[in-house]
């Protein structure tokens, strides 16, 4: 079974929950990154999908 | 200039010295681990690029470091001394365990521990040193989301071509420009906290004015002393960097150290200390996971995370002895 969807999603989890925590000139950062976590478990979803179809 | 002034910078500088020979791995372990360069070319390699970052970069890192962690008024010489024994001291404990940890926290951790040691936790300062945790853990996210977005990239291009041996070729060049910006990153982001450091002395102790920026041979001294400390090399953490934490090939090496030098520039610029070895360790774990979680060895993952977790308290706790055994003395 491919884990890594649910292992970026937490990650993604990680830099939402430091948005508060982050100073307000570097806030977006730690939403970009959540971002692009969100994306990159998409994909790697995708991929899985695809190879077992 | 007093000799107690003089005996801080060069401790400062051999910081940055085991800062530059801890550190060689970051720039250097996937180039020798995919067998672009040798050891020794690879060192010579990123110790020049270490040194002629200072061209290109701003000292906003240092300011962070002098002015962002404690008041700078509690940094006498004796704080900022001890502070650097914590962080030396850390910095060999971790390069004789073979634990890739970042120098940067190391210094962090000590001079708060100095800090604390001589004048209470009142001198920490909120805001800085919650800028600096917040991208402990962003660092290596970013890097390996860049990193993983690269080599998703480059596989979505060239997954049609045939001739694999022509494309590592390809890639195997491309890895030297890659270890090229990592370095120029690492040079940047690195030198400047040593910058940081004598620049709170120098400051401390009335030599430059508290609004001034940092005087040029601070500048060059620092960059020498990062490329002479690469030249030399860490052997025992290339070895885990490079192969231990996943196997690596020239596109994924090149991805690695592209992604790892994009974030290092970003938060150089934004004057954001954070750990090269956090960054690349990312961007390295975001290649291996291109495959699958498997191809990443998460024991020897797990183990680099705990020396992370342990660099700052340990660093502190050092620091911590150091001062009060400095103020007993002094």
């Amino acid at each position: 079974m491919d884990r890594r969807a649910p292992f970026f999603l937490v990650f993604a989890a990680i830099g939402f929950a430091l948005v508060p925590a982050a100073d307000a000139d570097h806030r977006w950062v730690a939403v970009a990154v959540g971002c692009a976590f969100i994306v990159l478990a998409g994909l790697t979803a995708l991929d899985s999908w695809s190879r077992h179809r | 200039m007093t000799v107690g002034l003089v005996l801080v910078i060069v401790v400062a500088l051999v910081f940055d010295f085991t800062n530059g020979f801890h550190d060689a791995a970051n720039s250097i372990a996937t180039v020798v681990g995919t067998r672009v360069l040798s050891p020794r070319v690879a060192v010579a390699w990123a110790a020049f690029f270490n040194f002629v970052a200072f061209l290109l970069f701003g000292t906003k890192v240092a300011a962070t470091i002098a002015k962002g962690v404690v008041e700078p008024g509690v940094l006498t010489i004796g704080v900022v001394f001890a502070g650097l024994v914590g962080a030396i001291g850390w910095n060999l404990i971790t390069f004789w365990l073979g634990l890739p940890t970042s120098s940067s926290h190391a210094l962090v951790g000590g001079i708060a521990g100095a800090a604390v040691a001589r004048a209470g936790g009142h001198v920490l300062l909120e805001d800085g040193l919650r800028k600096i945790g917040v991208f402990i853990v962003l660092s290596p996210l970013i890097g390996l989301a860049l990193a993983l977005s690269v080599a998703i990239t480059i596989m979505w291009i060239f997954h049609r071509v045939r001739r694999v041996e022509r494309l590592n070729t390809g890639f195997r060049r491309g890895q030297l420009l890659s270890a090229a910006m990592f370095s120029l990153g690492h040079g940047a982001n690195d030198a400047q906290k040593t910058m940081g450091v004598i620049l709170a002395v120098l400051i401390a102790t009335g030599h430059v004015a508290k609004t001034a920026g940092v005087p040029l041979w601070v500048v060059l001294a620092a960059h020498s002393a990062i490329g002479l400390g690469t030249l030399t090399g860490g052997w025992r953490i290339v070895k885990t960097m490079g192969s231990k934490i996943t196997r690596l090939q020239p596109v994924g090496g090149m991805a690695a150290e592209s992604a790892a030098a994009a974030a290092l520039f970003f938060t150089s610029a934004a004057g954001i200390p954070v750990s090269t070895t956090h960054t690349i360790t990312g961007a390295i774990v975001g290649v291996g996971s291109t495959q699958r979680l498997s191809a990443v060895r998460w024991g020897v993952a797990g183990r680099v995370v705990w020396a992370w977790i342990l660099t700052i308290p340990g660093a502190f706790l050092i620091a911590w002895a150091v001062s009060l055994a400095v103020r007993a003395v002094a």
